[in-house]
């Protein structure tokens, strides 16, 4: 085996002697990292000019900085309603949709915990098949069922859709984190007189805060950006949601470039402001909902 | 395989109110199961009967056999449309998963900055898909765009018109879905590179293998069934990439971009031909079916042959 004092001398080898090919490697990497990052400055930048600085200056370095078009954005009407209730909306439907989803979601998780091994595979590949469906193949049957009882157009349906397709999701992390739970916690809430759902309540949820941070931000991402439901499940402008309300953005806001770009960032940077603070949920979560 | 261990067996911790301990379990995850009932499995069994008849978005349903399915086999929109799909499926899978596998390996090697990168790397699975389509199709622009304006700085032209020439805005879409998913695959492909011991890189090292060896020899075999998994899911995702296609391009020019759900959509609730449409959806779903067995037909063999 390696003699101890050697180790070090390899590591310090390996992260100091790089050939030619590691730098070009190392550019390559920051390449990306700039494509990456683009959007995000670009459309800050963008959303601080006027107008006709915009076209002088595409890449919103040049000109007069301004903070009206954040006004211009929020009041803005855009295909129909105004950006704030399009805002106002993509929060109600988050909220709901995440109180059904996470709650049905990780109790699945918990029952996936604790069922016996066959079952619970069982009910795991279930999981897994639902999670491989293409949206598409749900959108005609969901706008007839939603229609039937009068769902189209509401926070309520558009809830329980997206509440349904994020669960197997939900299920499979919150199963990894509850059977990271350990059994001599549970028998002894069992000989403290506890029963199955108290003992779920009072002594496995607040160890587990961390997964249900980490799976709601993800049914949060998902709900935000979703609109190939949004787009036919709600048809009146002023029910829609901020991602599917946007897309009518582009054709109405083509002469008003700065509340354009000032309508993306209020779309875009609170999620992504939860996502650095919450940044170690997120990946985790990730990580968590893949290693079976 | 692991997860078999993590698993808790109820048959040995309940004594007593054995019936109850089998039945708890089952009582929890009712409510998951209802919704995945009637939110998931009716509808899809509901797109295959809606796809035996016609329907006009009011009213009932009038069966007529495998009509629609015989006149989507004809129509040439739908043939462009399958071809249109395989390519942007095809170029994203590859792409995604061969710079998610770069990245979360440069991650994995702890490059100067790896903290940063795994952080910024990642964010463009958080932005909203219409929000990334509008801005990239605005940025795809001829003179004002960001895009151009970079190459034209570089001396490349800033009049590219991406979007309008059917020639190149499926390339501009495909551009945009690696975008936002790359992030996604770098960060489930490192976790299964972190769990390769680091002792096996520094042996390798020792014994003169360079970077490119390591990735080759240590990092790819050991994550394979990963790979798999990432690349099946991929694949759902660009099969089903309808947000990035309808907010860049709605489909044009022409057909050009017109994916499988983007065409869906079109059949259905632009020309309310509701039958048709379900027809061209039920065929999506056993393609993408086809395409991820196939795959994970493929992923295991590998697995195997690794060992």
């Amino acid at each position: 085996m390696t003699a101890p004092q050697t180790r070090p001398a390899v590591r310090r080898r390996a992260l100091w002697r790089h050939g030619p090919l590691w730098y070009v490697g190392y550019t390559l990497l920051l390449v990306w990292t700039a494509i990456t990052v683009v959007p995000f400055v670009s459309m800050l930048l963008l959303s601080l000019h006027p107008t006709s600085d915009i076209y002088a200056h595409p890449l919103g370095l040049g000109g007069q900085w301004v903070l009206s078009n954040y006004a211009d954005a929020w009041r803005g009407v855009v295909g129909g309603a105004p950006l704030s209730t399009y805002i106002i909306n993509s929060v109600l439907v988050a909220a709901c949709s995440l109180a059904i989803g996470v709650t049905c979601g990780s109790l699945a998780g918990y029952g996936l915990a604790r069922a016996s091994r066959r079952l619970s595979n069982t009910v795991s590949r279930v999981m897994v098949l639902a999670l491989s469906v293409p949206l598409v193949v749900a959108l005609i049957p969901t706008f007839e069922l939603l229609g039937r009882y009068q769902m189209l157009n509401s926070v309520a349906g558009v809830s329980l859709v997206y509440a349904a397709f994020m669960t197997p999701t939900i299920a499979l992390i919150m199963r990894s984190v509850f059977a990271a739970v350990p059994r001599e916690l549970l028998e002894a809430a069992k000989i403290d007189g506890y029963g199955e759902l108290a003992a779920l309540l009072r002594v496995v949820l607040p160890i587990s805060k961390g997964g249900f941070v980490s799976v709601t931000l993800l049914g949060l991402i998902f709900v935000w950006s979703e609109v190939q439901f949004g787009v036919v499940l709600l048809t009146r402008p002023q029910n829609r949601t901020l991602s599917v309300g946007l897309l009518s953005f582009q054709g109405q806001f083509v002469s008003d470039q700065g509340a354009f770009f000032a309508g993306l960032v209020i779309a875009t940077f609170p999620i992504v402001i939860l996502f650095l603070i919450f940044q170690r949920y997120v990946t985790s979560g990730i990580t968590l909902g893949a290693l079976k | 395989m692991s997860a078999d261990k993590v698993v808790l067996a109820t048959t040995a911790t309940a004594r007593p109110p054995r019936r109850r301990a089998r039945i708890f379990p089952i009582a929890v995850m009712a409510p998951a199961l209802t919704l995945l009932l009637v939110l998931v499995a009716y509808p899809i069994a509901g797109s295959v009967r809606i796809s035996l008849g016609s329907w006009d978005g009011i009213g009932a349903v009038a069966y007529h056999g495998l009509d629609n399915y015989r006149r989507l086999l004809r129509d040439a929109l739908v043939w462009e449309s399958i071809g249109t799909s395989l390519q942007f499926f095809i170029a994203t899978v590859v792409c995604t998963v061969t710079f998610g596998t770069l990245l979360a390996n440069a991650i994995s090697r702890k490059v100067p900055g790896a903290r940063v990168f795994k952080v910024v790397w990642f964010l463009p699975v958080i932005i909203p898909v219409s929000i990334a389509g509008i801005f990239w199709s605005n940025a795809f622009q001829p003179a004002t765009g960001v895009v151009n304006s970079l190459l034209g700085l570089l001396g490349l032209g800033d009049d590219h018109a991406w979007l309008a020439s059917s020639s190149t805005a499926l390339y501009a879409a495909i551009f945009v879905a690696v975008w936002t998913q790359t992030g996604y695959a770098m960060l489930i492909l490192l976790g299964a590179m972190e769990t390769i011991p680091e002792e096996v890189h520094e042996a390798a090292t020792l014994d003169g293998v360079g970077a490119a060896g390591r990735l080759f020899r240590i990092t790819l075999p050991n994550i394979v069934p990963m790979l798999g998994t990432i690349t099946t899911l991929t694949s759902v995702f660009s099969f089903n990439a309808f947000g990035i296609i309808y907010a860049m391009t709605r489909g044009g020019p022409g057909n050009s971009t017109s994916i499988l759900p983007v065409l869906v959509y079109k059949q259905s609730f632009v020309d309310q031909d509701y039958g048709y449409g379900s027809a061209t959806a039920v065929i999506t779903t056993l393609i993408v079916a086809v395409i991820g067995i196939m795959v994970m037909r493929i992923f295991r063999q590998q697995s195997l042959d690794a060992r």
